[in-house]
């Protein structure tokens, strides 16, 4: 009870409010020791350090509020497809974390598992040290954005995001605060009696997002909340999702296919593959140190590469190789076969002429402007070396 | 609260606590509607089997009275005829409704509103009107006696006559839907490839709607061998099953008899309900969301011919229509044509009289509000409520079923089930309720599907995003769901209203003397001879159907300026 009373009196800029030592309300249970927050780490939401004591009172109504994530052995199936394979995570309490993965991976089915839109057959869920594994998505406490908006098109942009207020029993003018505040905070600010088939897609989803964020839920599910829209809009309601979830600390989890858009915006990230985690870390961990072939070949490109004075086989990204004109010593042999232009880079397809080189061909991406001043052309012989060894890992499985 | 107890272990209220206010509320809903459907739908349809194996005094017989009935050739006579009746209709209607759905949908002939507006009349009718009309045009005293084809108005070709004009529009709308949903990039391509307008015809046009034409025949098909008025006024010697029920029943009392012939009927009509039940199961693939809509290119000749078709098939519909009218304003016919608005003066005779208009019409504003309301709540049952699957899917089932029950087994197997002394039921036995219920089960299955489809339409995470905001399911329902939907729920309202005005199978049972109504006012006013002030009856129908769907239409499109607004981009 006191969550919820205390909560309703809370700003959505709360994670300022807070300091570490008042963190812990009564109604919450032992599990797992809630991680304090430093002064103004919202910013990058990871715990710092699991050292907490807490002199709670009945009366002490501050707490943290953003929900923190544990699931353990969670297993689902629908009939003889095994959608979810014992699936383990722990989502911190402040975190931004993705959902990454091929189409039909079993990310989404995560995402409403945790919801409660989908029931588990194996495992547990728990948020911020309730078990909710079989309670309705009602009783757990999260907002939810999905890829196709789901507004209620027969409802104003303001009707929309005070549709949770009206059932809270507080008054109409905190509602209108609360739905102003809001409105602004999206951008939105002259839409508010528009009907969502008036507004562009990228307005509907932070209309959508203002919604969810209404009744200050403490955990974000978004489901590929940007995969809808066009490019353009796609990014720079990235940059304002990634800038908003800082401001309100909330604990984020999105759902995506796009690589790019996940190690742009997560703290951690979790790729999936056929139902199972093959890898959870942050995003450069995910980039530079793939735990896994699968990993490696989904989140980026990567070369496979036998180096000298290295034992097997290595993955190498595209960009940590350098072309050049001339040989030398420690460079390779090479032939321009391939150049596609990409912008700012252009990726070059070489086939090695080098013994020493098991791979045929590499990738090999080089800044365009450096492409235009060395004058590469196709069929031409270049010499290429792998100059960020130290990043390369070697080959797993 | 214990906060700091173990969450592994077992506590037996934690079953309980998840049972909250809202689920209760979606189980009990879920259970009313299914104990609704099972009192008004399968035990009275249960009381129609039981009594079809019990002699007279209500002793189990078996099968005695199916092997009275096979053994006795003027009953199993009917067989043949109404298979006979209805293979004809369907083929004529069939035809003549693809010709017309094909003008309306791939040619740019001149007054198509206007044709589109004609076909769709026999829909307000009752299907004695066609039939009286026909006897005053080739009847023994009609005006064109001479020119029937046939050797006489009063048998099969009357019955087909007239029930084709009434099925015409059933089967028109199937059509013309099949017809409109197919892809016009299929045109193109056939055009590119060079295809000719024959070729194109059989290769894309045809193969495109032929689930279509399956389901068309379906309806009509059981349209035709069920229905019992057209045949009643103008079969003559012409039995068939459907008045062999009304005969046995209501002429002879024999209620066993009349519940084994409504077996015998029950069967085609279930046969072609399966059929098209697996039809409509194909059918939803077909069309998504890309397809583009066909738009035919001017072509004189084509369209010179179309209108020409059309123009015939509106005048033969206006024909039967201003006869009915004309004939119900003659003083004395056929010995004083002056008109007059005598035979509508129906206090003057048998039959129910103005009183049983004033029935028609509340027991028809009754039906349209009582089953509005309860297709809302099953339809938005079967589609929204996600817990128990399989009693969703029962509801689901059972409100599909009444398309193949027909009108009259309906109304016997009422009789058997609600007439029983031990039944609590049986309070509303000779009321008007009784009369609804019937009417709502008898037009369910159109109005729940309508209302489905439109719930299909919305997108599921509504609720599931309302959820997440932890607002109750019923408010989302009020607020979103319920205006989304008014169209349709408008829809279904003037669809009941003008079925329960016009019907005359399930109700022919029912009635009783203070709930007289219009159609079977209709049918008793011919049966004593008062022809014409049964022609009056039928146009009075007719006129207010007419009437009130005009205003409905108006009242609709009030409403829905109103609270659709969000629709406008």
């Amino acid at each position: 009870m006191t969550t919820i009373l205390s909560r309703l009196n809370l700003l959505i800029q709360r994670p300022f409010h807070f300091i570490a030592s008042a963190n812990v309300s009564v109604s919450r249970p032992v599990t797992p020791a809630p991680n304090a927050r430093t002064s103004n780490n919202a910013s990058f939401g990871r715990p710092v350090s699991n050292a907490v004591t807490a002199s709670a009172s009945l009366t002490d109504n501050l707490e943290t509020n953003e929900a923190s994530v544990e699931l353990t052995n969670l297993n689902k199936f629908y009939d003889d497809f095994h959608a979810l394979k014992d699936i383990n995570l722990t989502i911190n309490e402040g975190e931004f974390v993705s959902f990454l993965g091929p189409s039909g991976c079993g990310k989404t089915t995560l995402l409403r598992t945790i919801a409660g839109l989908e029931t588990c057959n194996e495992g547990t869920i728990v948020l911020s040290g309730n078990e909710v594994t079989h309670k309705p998505a009602r009783q757990r406490d999260f907002g939810i954005v999905f890829q196709s908006y789901a507004l209620f098109p027969n409802l104003t942009v303001a009707e929309n995001i005070s549709y949770a207020l009206k059932s809270k029993g507080n008054t109409k003018e905190e509602r209108q605060a609360r739905t102003e505040e809001l409105i602004s905070l999206v951008g939105l600010d002259d839409l508010s009696d528009r009907y969502p088939a008036q507004l562009s897609g990228g307005q509907q989803q932070r209309v959508a997002l203002a919604r969810a964020l209404a009744p200050k839920p403490r955990l974000l599910l978004l489901d590929e909340p940007l995969s809808a829209l066009d490019a353009k809009v796609r990014l720079s309601l990235r940059q304002e999702l990634k800038a908003l979830q800082k401001k309100t600390g909330i604990t984020t989890i999105m759902v995506t296919h796009d690589q790019e858009e996940a190690l742009a915006i997560s703290d951690r990230i979790a790729v999936l593959n056929q139902g199972r985690i093959e890898q959870i870390g942050t995003p450069d961990e995910i980039y530079t140190t793939p735990a896994t072939e699968f990993v490696a070949e989904f989140v980026g490109t990567i070369n496979r590469m036998t180096l000298p004075g290295s034992e097997g086989s290595m993955i190498v990204r595209p960009e940590w190789i350098e072309v050049f004109n001339t040989p030398k010593e420690n460079r390779q042999s090479g032939v321009i076969e391939g150049m596609e232009y990409q912008g700012a880079t252009t990726r070059l397809t070489l086939t090695v002429t080098d013994h020493t080189v098991s791979e045929q061909h590499i990738h090999v991406d080089i800044a365009t402007a450096w492409l235009k001043k060395s004058g590469f052309a196709i069929n031409q012989p270049v010499w290429f070396e792998v100059t960020h060894q130290d990043l390369c890992t070697p080959q797993t499985k | 609260m214990s906060a700091n107890a173990p969450t592994s272990h077992f506590n037996p209220l934690s079953v309980l606590k998840d049972v909250d206010k809202e689920s209760i509320i979606k189980r009990v809903w879920l259970l009313l509607l299914l104990g609704a459907l099972l009192t008004c739908l399968v035990l009275p349809l249960y009381s129609l089997l039981i009594h079809s194996v019990e002699d007279k005094s209500g002793q189990f017989i078996g099968l005695q009275n199916f092997i009275n009935y096979l053994g006795n050739p003027a009953l199993t006579y009917s067989i043949t005829n109404t298979l006979t009746l209805g293979l004809i209709a369907t083929v004529i209607v069939i035809a003549l409704a693809f010709t017309t759905a094909w003008c309306f949908t791939r040619t740019r002939m001149p007054g198509k509103t206007l044709f589109k507006g004609i076909a769709y009349i026999p829909l307000l009718t009752p299907s004695l009107l066609s039939a009286i009309s026909l006897i005053y045009w080739f009847g023994n005293q009609g005006v064109m006696k001479e020119f029937w084809p046939f050797e006489s108005i009063y048998g099969l070709s009357g019955i087909v006559f007239g029930i084709s004009f009434w099925a015409f529009p059933h089967a028109l709308i199937i059509l013309t839907t099949a017809l409109r949903q197919q892809d016009a990039r299929l045109y193109e391509a056939s055009e590119v490839l060079g295809a000719g307008p024959i070729r194109t015809f059989f290769t894309v046009t045809l193969p495109g709607c032929k689930y279509g034409l399956i389901s068309a025949t379906a309806v009509v098909f059981t349209l035709v061998v069920t229905d019992f008025g057209v045949a009643k006024v103008i079969g003559g010697q012409y039995n068939v099953l459907a008045t062999d029920i009304y005969k046995q029943v209501i002429g002879q009392q024999n209620f066993s008899m009349g519940a084994v012939v409504s077996i015998m009927l029950l069967v085609p009509a279930l046969i072609t309900f399966v059929v098209d039940q697996w039809v409509q199961r194909k059918q939803q693939h077909m069309f998504d969301s890309k397809s583009v809509t066909f738009k035919p290119a001017p072509s004189p000749y084509r369209d010179g011919m179309a209108f020409i078709f059309c123009a015939l098939i509106s005048s033969i519909i206006l024909a039967i229509i201003g006869m009915a009218g004309y004939s119900s304003l003659v003083t004395f016919w056929p010995y004083d044509l002056s008109l007059s608005f005598n035979n509508y003066q129906f206090e003057m005779m048998d039959g129910g009289g103005w009183a049983a208009y004033q029935n028609s019409l509340i027991m028809a504003t009754g039906t349209m509000i009582l089953g509005t309301a309860f297709i809302f709540l099953s339809a938005y049952a079967c589609q929204k409520i996600e817990l128990w699957p399989g009693v969703r899917k029962a509801i689901h089932m059972l409100s599909v079923i009444p398309a193949a029950v027909p009108g009259l087994v309906l109304g016997l197997s009422y009789i058997f089930f609600f007439n029983q002394v031990n039944n609590p039921l049986n309070v509303i036995y000779g009321t008007f309720l009784i009369l609804m219920i019937s009417s709502v089960v008898h037009f369910l299955t159109v109005g729940h599907l309508t209302m489905v489809t439109a719930f299909k339409q919305l997108p599921t995470e509504i609720e599931h995003v309302s959820e997440s905001l932890k607002v109750p399911f019923y408010v989302t329902l009020g607020r979103v769901t319920l205006p989304m939907t008014i169209p349709a729920i408008l829809e279904v309202g003037i669809y009941l209203f003008v079925n329960a005005m016009t019907t005359v199978s399930a109700v022919v049972f029912l009635y009783s003397v203070d709930t007289m109504l219009a159609s079977v006012a209709v049918l008793n006013m011919d049966d004593a001879g008062d022809t014409a002030p049964a022609a009056a009856m039928a146009m009075l129908i007719f006129v207010s159907a007419l009437a009130v769907k005009l205003l409905y239409s108006l009242i609709s499109q009030w409403l829905i300026s109103r609270t659709q607004g969000w629709r406008r981009r």
